[in-house]
Order: C-alpha cells, then structure tokens, then sequence
C-alpha cells in the first residue's frame, strides 16, 4: 500500500491550503475593519477636539512629570479602559461563530497562531503606536534598552490581556473583571520596575496567552438572566437592549465609549477654565474661557445624544429578521413606539450619569449638563426612532446610515452654535415627534405588503 | 361565526405563487393540514398567522381581521413556526417573559411547563445553545401559552421525544375539548393517533376538504 511520508504530506498539504488561509485571513480582517472603522470613526471625533486643545505631546510629557506611582494609577487605568471598550472586538476576532465552523477544517495549530497574534496587532495599531509614542522620552532620560523594553513589556502585556479576556468569556463575570484587574496591576507594575524586568513580566503573560491562541476559544457563557417582562413598553425596550447587548456588543461598547470620552473631555476643559493668560500648576499649561466651555458642553450634549439614541436604530436592525414571529404576539404600535422612544433615551445613560456626577463637581458651570443632554435627548431620541420607521417603510433598514447621521449631527451643531443653545432643537424634535405615527403606520404597510427578509447578523 | 376564516388568498414567496384562491372555514375542533412537500402548507399557515403578507385575500381570527384589527386578532391567537431558529441570543426566560408581558398574561405563563419538558435549569440557557427538541419545545410553550382560541401548528411532533409527544396528544386532545380551534400540519396523521374533527388538504394551490 503507498504511503505518503509525513514531510511530503506536510508540502502537499501547505500548497493546497494557501488560497484557504488567503481567503480565511482576507475574510477576518474584512470583518475587523467593518467593525473598528465604525469605532475610529466615533473615537476621532472626541479626540480631534482633545489633541486641538491639549496637543499629544502636551499630555505625554504631562504623564512623564507625574510622581511613579500616580503615573503607574493612571496608566494601569487606561489600559482597563482600553480593554474594556474593545473586549467586544477581540472576541469577535477570536472566537466569532464562523471561525468555529474554520476549526474543523485542515489547518494546522499554528496558523491560527499567527492569524490571531496578526488581527490582535491589527486591532491593537492605534493603541500600540500610542505606546510607541510615550515611550519615546524615555530614550532620552534612561536610554535606548530602557525605552525598548519598557515598550514592549506594555505590548505584550495588552496582547496577552486581550487574549485572557476572551478566553474567560464562558465564565462567570468575576473571571473577566478578575482578568482586567490583573491586566491592570501589571500595567502598574511594568511602570515602576526597570525595563528588562518589566519585559521579563510582558513575556511571562504572553507566552501562555500566545499557547492558547492554538485552540479554539469558548463559546459565549450559555446561562443568562438578563431582565425580561414588566409592562409591555418596558419588555420590548428590554428585548431590543438585549439584542444589541448580545448581538452586537461592539457597536454598543464604542458607543459608551465614546459617551465616556466625551463627558471627560469636558470634564478635561472644565479643570482649565480661567482668564486668558493665567498659568496653571498643570504641565497642561492651557486655560480655557468659560464660555468656550459653555459651547463645548453644549456640543457634546448633541453628540452625546445622537451617538446614545442610536441605540434604538441599531436594535431595530437587529430585530427585523424576527419581526414576522414578533407580530404574532400582537404588539400595540403605541407599546413599540414608546419602547423605542425609551430605548432610545437609555441609551444616552453612560453620559448622562457620569456627566451629571463629574462635572458639577470639576465645576459649577458642569451643573448646565443634565439639561442641556435632555434637551439633546429630546431632540434626538425621536428623530432617530422615526428614521427607524422610515426606514423599514422604505425596506432599506439594512443600509449604512452613518452619512446621515454625520449630516444631522453637523446640521445640529451648526443650529445650536449659531442659535448658542441646544433649545434651538426643539422645533426638530417637535417634527419628529409629530411624524412619528405616520411613519410607524407606513412601516407596518410595508411588512404588509411585502415579505420581511430573514437577516442573520448573529455575532456574539 | 367561524373561530378562523381564510378567503380566497393569494400568496407568493419570493414572487412565486404558492396558493391562489385558498379559502377555509373552522369552527372548534382539531383539524389536519395535509399535503405533498412543497405543496404549501407552512406557506399557508404563516399566511394565516400574519408572517408573510397577503397578496389578495383577508384572514379573520375569532372574528377579527388579521390585518385591519391586528392586535385583537393576534392576541387569539398562537402559531408554532415549522423552524423555531429564533432569538438565539435570548434565555427561554427572557423569551417567554417578553412575550407574556407583550400579550398581557401573567408573567411567568409556559415556564412550568417548559420546565417539565425540558428541566428547569434550562430556562436560564440561551435558545442558541439548546437542542433542536428543546427549542422546539420552548416554541410550543410560546406559542400556547397564552391560552389562544386558535393555533396553528407547523409539524408540532417534529424533532420531540417520545415523552413530550405524549404530553403533545394529550394537550392538544384537552384544547379540542375546551373548544378551541387547532390547526396542525403534518405528514404523520396516522402516527399522531389523534381524534381530528377534519383534514384539510393542500393541492392545487387550493385548500380542500378531505
């Protein structure tokens, strides 16, 4: 009987399987840049405004002129942030539904290896040239190893991070707050050892997270008990959170992100308000004038407000292939207009709790936030859930709408700027409401005439 | 007043049509839908329960018209789909919780029964990660338990034990007798061993009466 040697088979086998690896990596990475665009995207706009105001190098040296300890808090902080906001991602690189079909086809343990180590650099890119860019200074103060080391003690230790994290994701929630915890005294810990022993640390966690990128990844934790029922606004606006809580953790996950950036942004200008001229403590030596504050506030109130009602479309997208079964249940239109209006409003909470505790307290003109996010809310919140409705009418649910959320978001800004108050919104949002109805009626003659697609975006 | 009506549809899936002056009348009981693979029959029972549009036709539930009077009509009414794939991402709990608040039953209606049918720790685990008899099962509990005055069911034995086909028969043998109307297509009539009141078949694009 012919026998094919192991080396020979070895050959064959990796000539026939280049093409799949091209097309398996081709398809990943399309999804990872699908995914992270949107976010950059979002992410850029609060820091245009931040480097405009505190240019990079203004907040790197800053960091560099904090005590060791207060830096390794800040830095150990920043890296659990980051972690946090694209723990969704990672998973969705790592251990997304189609990869597990990929597992049971010939490919050898360390392809996958290398695929994954090159989407988390991919992923990463941004957060990795941040590091690049802080280490810097210190090529000058300790040296060139120093410099080296100490940066790729912190890469390693958000690689492995972001590995540990996904593969916790079948565990209870303890296991990825431990996860971050750990991640985060490392980060600590790396700032104040010397370089060497700081990579030394890097290394001892990425070589069993980069063991690990050998095997499949779990699949998400099956039990759950998320909120359910109540009354009937109530279950549907729970529903079309859970939808996008589950399915698309992601776009959820920028949008806090975002949310949160934003209000620290303010938060950031508010330590800064003073005359013209006066030189802070700070080694950001910038003041601001209250009234530019004032402006700013009012700006991110708008973005806030767009970026959280958003929330409402997106469930809306991922509820449509399920509309045909959810209709048999006999849903009142006013009980799905109102949870969308509620989901909707819900969805700007991240802003508007942080923002409403940080910064009054930052400063007295901070108290102007949580009316001026309702009155953005107001605004937005019924604009977007009739663009839901008009959509569906128009069956073009599934098409990227983020032009004209670009577009409503300058016309807004352009309207509270020229106006100097968000109230200026308020004949908009009174349309809106006012179209409402109608709108939702001309959806629900769309699904009566024409057949709902089956749409199966499942990710998580 | 007939518990379900059905005049004169006209259905098309993906501009195709599938039943062209379909009609049908019932009043209480339990009622075979048959037909060859293809001839229809889950077509005709999504059409019935309002998930794919109509054509030409109207459809009254308990005297309510399916699309003029859709929340009245919908809230009589409990259909099983043929491939219970839905809402993957949500627990049976939170399924059935949402749907009971939505229909205005108490809260926890169906989850003794789906914890007698499958167990009760299964409430808990997301419907992707249940069996193929298990969401089957779940989607029965959903459909009916809402005590509707009709339902339509899609091959409701399809992929259960043995056990929970029993229970199946004895349910459906109780909504018979407590007059509600039960419209079940399948291809085993003989095996279900189930005292219909009528067959119906699919042929032609048309409903007729066996």
């Amino acid at each position: 009987m012919a026998r094919v040697t192991p080396r020979a088979e070895l050959s064959h086998g990796a000539a026939s399987r280049a093409p799949l690896r091209r097309r398996l990596g081709l398809l990943v990475y399309r999804d990872a840049a699908r995914a992270y665009g949107v976010g950059v995207a979002l992410a850029l706009l609060p820091l245009v405004y931040l480097f405009r105001e505190w240019p990079p190098w203004a907040i790197r040296d800053a960091l560099h002129g904090l005590p060791a300890a207060e830096r390794a808090g800040v830095l150990a902080g920043a890296h659990a942030v980051y972690g946090l906001a694209t723990a969704p991602l990672a998973r969705q690189l790592l251990a997304s539904e189609r990869l597990r079909w990929w597992w049971a086809l010939p490919l050898p343990a360390s392809w996958w290896q290398t695929l994954h180590l090159r989407h988390l650099v991919l992923l990463d890119a941004p957060w990795l040239l941040a590091i690049g860019y802080g280490m810097t200074p210190i090529v000058a103060r300790e040296g060139v190893l120093a410099a080296v080391t100490g940066g790729l003690a912190f890469v390693a230790l958000a690689l492995a991070g972001q590995i540990a994290l996904v593969s916790v994701a079948d565990r209870r929630a303890i296991w990825p707050a431990g996860g971050l915890l750990v991640w985060a005294l490392a980060v600590a810990l790396a700032v104040i050892l010397p370089g060497p022993l700081a990579l030394l640390l890097g290394l001892l966690a990425l070589v069993p997270a980069a063991r690990r990128l050998r095997h499949p990844f779990p699949e998400a934790r099956a039990w759950a008990r998320g909120l359910a029922g109540g009354p009937p606004v109530l279950a549907l606006a729970r529903l079309g959170w859970l939808a996008v809580r589950r399915r698309d953790g992601v776009a959820l996950a920028w949008g806090v992100f975002v949310q949160l950036a934003m209000v620290m942004l303010v938060g950031l200008a508010e330590t800064h308000i003073g005359p013209p001229g006066l030189q802070l403590p700070s080694a950001l030596e910038v003041t601001v004038e209250p009234e530019a504050v004032r402006a700013l506030l009012r700006g991110v109130a708008v973005i806030c407000a767009l970026v959280g009602t958003a929330l409402a479309l997106r469930s809306a997208r991922l509820l449509h292939g399920d509309r045909p079964l959810l209709d048999t249940w006999g849903i009142e239109p006013r009980h799905e207009r109102n949870a969308r209006l509620l989901l909707a409003t819900a969805g700007v909470l991240p802003a508007l709790l942080l923002g409403s505790v940080l910064l009054p307290w930052l400063h007295p003109l901070g108290r102007e936030w949580p009316l001026e996010l309702a009155i953005a809310v107001a605004w937005a919140a019924p604009a977007t859930v009739h663009l839901a409705f008009a959509l569906e009418a128009s069956r073009t649910l599934h098409d990227p709408r983020l032009p004209r959320h670009l577009l409503w978001l300058g016309a807004a800004l352009l309207l509270v700027g020229v106006a100097g108050t968000t109230l200026a919104l308020l004949p908009w949002a009174a349309l809106a409401a006012v179209r409402l109805p109608a709108a939702q009626q001309r959806a629900d003659a769309a699904r009566r005439r024409f057949e709902t697609a089956v749409r199966d975006d499942h990710r998580s | 007043m007939p518990a379900l009506l059905a005049v004169d549809l006209l259905v098309r899936r993906g501009g195709t049509v599938i039943l062209d002056g379909a009609a049908l009348e019932l009043d209480a009981g339990l009622y075979a839908l048959t037909g060859p693979n293809g001839a229809g029959k889950s077509t005709l029972l999504r059409a019935l329960a309002g998930v794919l549009p109509l054509a030409r036709g109207r459809v009254e539930i308990d005297g309510h018209d399916l699309w003029r009077d859709p929340v009245a009509a919908r809230r009589r009414l409990g259909y099983l789909p043929e491939s219970p794939e839905l809402f993957p991402y949500l627990t049976a709990r939170e399924l059935l919780r949402t749907a009971n608040a939505v229909r205005g039953v108490p809260a926890t209606a169906g989850e003794d029964q789906f914890s007698r049918w499958v167990r009760p720790a299964a409430l808990d685990l997301r419907i992707g990660t249940l069996s193929a008899g298990q969401r089957r099962k779940l989607a029965l509990v959903a459909a009916t338990c809402h005590d509707p005055r009709v339902l339509l069911l899609d091959e409701p034995d399809d992929a259960l034990d043995a056990a929970a086909i029993t229970d199946l028969r004895a349910l459906l043998v109780t909504w018979r007798d407590e007059g509600r109307t039960v419209l079940l297509s399948t291809h085993r009539t003989q095996a279900l061993e189930l005292p219909f009141d009528g067959r119906l078949e699919l042929e032609g694009r048309r409903v007729h009466h066996a």
